[in-house]
């Protein structure tokens, strides 16, 4: 929009000023008191299974969807230190309202926020306890012909290690986004505690755990000016409604972490940050070593390829170490939010990953999990051709078989 | 529209400060002294916590603490009970055959320090 000048459209240029501080003013008191705040997490769900403060969640089917129902139903894992509506943040702006659209039987597994009764939460608490049940609960529910199991950043971490730990269990096929595994590619905030920098236990608050307070100040470190520059678009943009929307539910996430459960965070820093233990095949848990190798079924790792929480190069060396022979790594042209919502998540990212999930579904009725080499092999190349369908201008896909069939 | 002369100022700042910031952050010279903080924040906090535990006891008072030491071990009560469930429920499930089968896994006990401890399958 072209801005009328002040000396060859006097009238223009005034009525202009004025209408934008006058939407500015509007919309600064509308967001001082909170009035008609962003809707977050407002896709209609039900919650199917708790245990602990961990809830499992489905989501109601899109009945304006004209998309045939999809099997397996999909379960997305959240990460341990951030809230779940990330998946759902805004109406016209969700994951779970794509997956939705596309037909699948969306659940979410959410593990609430931890205080000090949850301190001694192991990694084994989560993925030995409360994932297999969440799946379980899934499969039966969605009929019984496997999960999707789909995690996100941490979330896909637990997702790997419950997988590898559980090759028996229902896991139809495996998907995770923003995951590191290379801890020595990992930012130095990230990176910084154990092997000799900072002592886990100094992290470590009164309850128990490391308070929401410390993991959002380790975020805001990777960009220390980040928040200044929200705080000047905010102020700049003031005038545009959507913006303002756009905003308020991105800040109510980016500003809202929660706290991690100390025994987790420790076991991850001696796992992770101490020993580099997914690289090096090195993943004691629950008093046996599990095995990346172990993950047989269809697998695809969701790069993002400028994440700066998450850097590419912390996320490349997993599609490798998985045993499965159907292994199909996307590399997408978004940051590690951007992979989930705005314009290009909602067009390009978004429609990649679900294609190959769709690839690795049955349209319509159930159909037992296929774990032989002769249909991962034949489902490869589907997910490949899907990849690169969706892969339009700027998503590289890269398939990564790398010489696994 | 174009840019205001503010927001072209903050930019140019901002593209010159940044880089310089983000080095800073990264370097393990702030991680040593962001490790000197952490370490002084928790000892103050420990001594706080010793002299207002021991005055509350002093007057036979329980201290947070305590409190929280009792939460701890009632979660890990909760967390082997979780464990348990699981373990009884694959019994169930494999059979009689899982049954003997099950004598190569046993669970781990909860010991309530908050670590260690949770809803773990142990491969003997």
């Amino acid at each position: 929009m072209a801005t009328a000048s002040p000396i060859t459209d006097p009238i223009g240029f005034w009525s202009d000023q004025i209408s934008r501080t006058t939407k500015r003013s509007l919309n600064l008191t509308r967001h001082l008191l909170g009035i008609d705040r962003a809707k977050t997490g407002a896709t209609p769900r039900d919650p199917v299974w708790s245990s602990g403060k961990a809830t499992l969640h489905r989501y109601r089917p899109d009945r304006s969807s004209s998309a045939e129902p999809v099997g397996p139903p999909v379960l997305l894992v959240m990460s341990l230190v951030s809230r779940s509506f990330i998946l759902d943040l805004q109406p016209g702006n969700s994951f779970v309202e794509h997956l939705l659209g596309r037909g699948f039987d969306v659940f979410l597994l959410d593990w609430g926020v931890p205080d000090e009764d949850d301190a001694g939460n192991t990694l084994e608490y989560y993925v030995d306890g409360l994932l297999p049940q969440a799946v379980d609960v899934v499969d039966r529910l969605g009929g019984g012909e496997g999960v999707t199991v789909f995690g996100y950043c941490y979330g896909g971490l637990l997702s790997l290690l419950y997988a590898a730990g559980h090759p028996d269990d229902p896991i139809r096929n495996l998907v995770v986004m923003a995951t590191p595994v290379d801890f020595d590619h990992m930012p130095p905030a990230m990176s910084g505690v154990g092997a000799g920098g900072i002592d886990p236990d100094h992290v470590i608050d009164s309850t128990g755990n490391v308070p929401a307070a410390t993991v959002r100040a380790s975020f805001a470190l990777l960009t220390p000016t980040a928040d200044l520059t929200t705080v000047a678009d905010f102020w700049e943009r003031l005038d545009n409604d959507q913006f303002l929307t756009n905003y308020q539910a991105m800040t109510s996430w980016t500003r809202d972490h929660i706290p991690f459960p100390g025994a987790a965070f420790k076991q991850t820093v001696e796992l992770f940050n101490d020993g580099n233990g997914f690289v090096n095949d090195r993943l004691p848990l629950g008093g046996r070593q599990v095995h990346l190798s172990d993950i047989t079924v269809p697998f695809l790792n969701v790069i993002a390829e400028k994440d700066h929480i998450v850097p590419s190069p912390s996320t490349t060396p997993l599609t490798p170490l998985v045993g499965s022979d159907d292994v199909t790594e996307l590399l997408l042209p978004a940051g590690h939010v951007g992979l989930i919502i705005g314009n290009r998540g909602r067009t390009q990212c978004m429609p990649a990953m679900s294609d190959w999930m769709l690839a690795h579904s049955s349209v319509g009725g159930a159909e037992p999990a296929a774990r032989s080499t002769g249909a991962t092999t034949k489902k490869s190349k589907a997910a490949k051709q899907a990849s690169k369908a969706s892969g339009r201008d700027e998503a590289a896909s890269r398939s990564a078989s790398s010489g696994k069939g | 529209m174009s840019t205001p002369l503010w927001r072209q100022m903050y930019n140019a700042w901002e593209k010159t400060v940044s880089p310089p910031l983000q080095e800073l952050t990264a370097s393990t010279g702030f991680r040593d002294l962001m490790a000197l903080g952490l370490r002084t924040n928790a000892e103050i906090a420990r001594e706080v916590e010793r002299l207002s535990r021991q005055w509350l006891h002093l007057w036979n008072l329980p201290a947070a603490t305590d409190v929280r030491k009792l939460r701890k071990q009632v979660a890990g009560l909760e967390r082997e009970l979780l464990a348990l469930r699981l373990e009884l429920q694959r019994r169930e499930a494999t059979g009689a055959s899982g049954a003997a089968a099950g004598a190569d896994r046993h669970l781990v006990a909860t010991n309530g320090n908050g670590t260690g401890n949770g809803a773990s399958h142990t491969a003997a």
